[in-house]
């Protein structure tokens, strides 16, 4: 992909003579007099820390720049390959289940989340199977899927 | 209850944050190292009317969690009493007294109360270990005090802050006795600045979820604390379990204090009785009551980390007041050594008594000191003073599935050994050594961990040296039929000779001249279960890496070690015919 534009960033590390952590500094430019470079660690140390230590002194223990190409935003969706996808809810399930909910069995379908549809609507109970984790989804609720292969539950007494 | 339990969840977890924020602002924003790098301090939330702990930070010092909730329910107290000024908007006080809820005096505390709609809703508090707070040592674990006066300076809570302002006039008393005074500032601007972050990220919390909900779920969190410690008692077989522990010294008497203690099960309590321990003594290893609550809590939360902290957690537990012991000491008793050592061994009097009923969950005795080492003196070639701290891991305890880990922080610690080269730009020291405290892991099917094993160098100008240790005399506990960890060893080699300290882990003012070296090797961690039933292989792979000797390998686990340093294998006949040898 082509790098449609380039940012160039001024970043000093600074610190409180003493002190032995530091705080970035980003600058607006690389040519800031003494004071502005003072002016814009002050500023920052307050918004982090509270607090201006008008009795010491600063100083500037690094200085990096660096360049960063910006590339064109990744169409998240596009890394999904479409034919892992089913073309159905019903060609992503994999059977039912029994599953106990407040004293009773329910049965509840079985999904393969990697395969949902995107777009597509589910209501609970039912049970989405990934390879690192289980997701539930009571009944009550129902989740929607979407094209970057989130999935949106609405939990059912939710507003 | 009107909550739903991700709301609940996530409120736990915002005043978590909160906690958190204030104890990282406090660090990174902190000059001295034992602040910035060590972690020697801690924040918390806490409740209007009592003091009671609603929340602390996840990095801050374990023995301070039930401390700072007993020094503000004495300003609370003494407020009410007319003894401490009323709290307006933008005060806070600075408080250090040990018997007003509190450790040593180098922990500072700063209590803020903390308002919404002109009502105080809480209290924000933070610890912060001082370098220095005057008295007869630099560094203030004078290990020979006979009373507290010699320790340092003693604050009541008085308002350093003042709607906002720092009142100048309290600064100048305290910087006037306190040594290296003109390094103390951005300290006392970090610390009162980290409650500053803590109030804003609160606002934001309580501006999102409403008061009222909050409010509703500390109170909730608090009850679930302490049904969830009840649960976990309740699971116990009813019973009383005893143990023993012993201190070196008190620093100026020659004579180990001893810590007797009986938990007994009731139910679903807790009841934690040390009768027979040894009366209140001359030198510093006393503890007042807030330390010793505290070291109790933090055992507990150690064997059940899984119950959040607040007071709930500890409703369950029921301390018999350990009146006429040292472990509640009164003014004068000097306490430097309380929130550092004592506190620790009461806390390996805790793990020796349940290990007994809960060998799963218990392991045997860690290296239980912080090693204190503080040097103070002048830097000729920077033209000026220093107090330099050094706190050091030890080995921990074997247990059922492991074994202890080494060089690991003190068990009420979090603190980190500051990088040696931070130590040696900001002080007149070289390194000569730093690694792991060879033979000192207590043998055990489960063996201990290694301590650590260092020794430098003043370089430049002058110093004195003192020593804030122990388990100089008596390893820490193997259990199960493990054995001692290592004991902790001081040497000064100063002008040819070598010195060791009478009293083994405790000396002050020992004076260096460039050149002159210190030589610590901190406790290793006790054994669990029988060492001959520890595979061959282990302790192998121990001899391997250089950490037991071939002849501890033999003596210690009935291993027979051949084929000389480079290539050591196990002589298995030789080493089953040793084993089978042995008793049991």
């Amino acid at each position: 992909m082509p790098i449609e534009a380039l940012e160039v960033r001024h970043v000093l590390d600074m610190q409180f003579i003493g002190q032995t952590h530091l705080l970035q500094v980003p600058l607006p430019d690389a040519s800031l007099s003494r004071e502005e470079i003072q002016e814009a660690f002050e500023s920052i140390y307050f918004d982090r820390f509270r607090v201006r230590l008008s009795e010491i002194r600063a100083q500037i223990v690094s200085v990096s720049t660096s360049v960063i190409g910006q590339r064109p935003p990744v169409d998240l969706a596009g890394l999904i390959p479409p034919d892992s996808r089913a073309d159905s809810l019903a060609g992503a399930r994999l059977g039912f289940r029994s599953v106990w909910f407040d004293g009773g069995w329910v049965e509840a379908a079985l999904y393969d989340r990697e395969k949902l549809p995107a777009n597509s609507q589910l209501t609970g109970p039912a049970v989405l199977e990934q390879m690192d984790t289980t997701i539930l989804i009571e009944p009550q609720d129902s989740a929607h899927t979407d094209a970057d292969g989130n999935i949106l539950i609405q939990i059912g007494g939710a507003e | 209850m009107s909550l739903d339990p991700i709301s609940l969840s996530v409120i736990q977890a915002g005043l978590q944050q909160v906690c958190d924020e204030m104890d990282l602002s406090f660090s990174r924003a902190a000059f001295s190292p034992v602040i910035a790098e060590a972690n020697d301090r801690s924040d918390g939330i806490y409740a209007a009317a009592d003091g009671a702990l609603i929340a602390q930070g996840a990095g801050g010092l374990p023995v301070f969690v039930g401390t700072m909730q007993y020094s503000t329910r004495e300003l609370i107290r003494l407020i009410d009493e007319g003894e401490a000024a009323a709290p307006q908007p933008g005060d806070i006080y600075i408080v250090n007294d040990p018997y007003l809820g509190g450790t040593h005096l180098m922990d500072v505390r700063f209590v803020r109360p903390y308002y919404r709609q002109g009502k105080l809703w809480c209290w924000l508090s933070n610890t912060g270990h001082w370098p220095d707070t005057g008295g007869a040592v630099p560094g203030g674990f004078s290990a020979s005090a006979t009373a507290v006066e010699q320790e340092g300076l003693r604050l009541p809570p008085v308002k350093l802050f003042k709607k906002g302002e720092m009142d100048r006039e309290i600064y100048a008393i305290i910087c006037s006795n306190i040594r290296v005074a003109d390094q103390r500032i951005g300290d006392v601007r970090a610390q009162a600045a980290a409650l500053e972050v803590g109030a804003d990220r609160l606002d934001q919390l309580l501006d999102r979820y409403g008061d009222e909900m909050v409010a509703e779920a500390i109170a909730e969190l608090r009850g679930r604390a302490a049904s969830q410690m009840k649960q976990l008692i309740n699971q116990l077989p009813d019973g009383c379990w005893k143990s023993v522990a012993f201190v070196d010294s008190d620093g100026v008497v020659n004579e180990p204090l001893e810590i007797h203690l009986a938990i007994t099960k009731q139910t679903d309590r807790l009841i934690f009785d040390f009768v027979g321990s040894s009366p209140p003594c001359r030198g510093p290893m006393n503890s007042v009551l807030a330390t010793t609550l505290s070291s109790v809590y933090l055992a507990i939360r150690h064997i059940f980390p899984e119950v959040p902290i607040s007071a709930g957690a500890f409703e369950p537990l029921e301390i018999i007041r350990p009146s006429g012991t040292f472990l509640d000491a009164h003014y004068p008793r000097p306490v430097s050594g309380c929130a550092a050592e004592v506190s620790q061994r009461i806390a390996e009097a805790v793990f020796a008594a349940l290990v007994q009923v809960l060998p799963d969950r218990v392991t045997a005795a860690p290296a239980g000191t912080s090693g204190n080492f503080a040097l103070g003196g002048h830097n000729a070639e920077r033209g000026r003073d220093f107090v330099m701290y050094q706190l050091s891991g030890g080995g921990y305890g074997g247990y059922a599935d492991g074994d202890g880990l080494s060089n690991g922080c003190s068990t009420i610690g979090i603190s980190k050994a500051p990088p040696v080269e931070i130590m040696e730009q900001a002080f007149p020291v070289l390194y000569h050594r730093y690694a792991l405290h060879e033979g000192s892991a207590g043998a055990g099917r489960m063996r201990g961990g290694f301590g650590l094993d260092y020794e430098l160098e003043l370089r430049n100008g002058s110093a004195r040296a003192s020593f804030v240790m122990d388990h100089g005399r008596f390893g820490p506990q193997g259990v199960l039929g493990g054995k001692d960890g290592g004991v902790n060893r001081v040497v000064v080699h100063r002008g040819g000779e070598t010195y060791v300290p009478e009293h083994l882990s405790k000396e002050q003012d020992i004076e260096l001249a460039p050149g002159d070296r210190v030589h610590v090797a901190t406790p290793g961690g006790g054994g669990y279960g029988n060492p001959l039933e520890r595979p061959p292989q282990a302790v192998l792979e121990d001899v391997r890496l250089g950490r037991y000797s071939v002849a501890e390998a033999e003596s210690l686990y009935g291993v027979v070690i051949s084929g000389g340093p480079d290539t050591p294998e196990i002589d298995q006949p030789a080493t089953d015919r040793l084993r089978a040898a042995q008793p049991g």
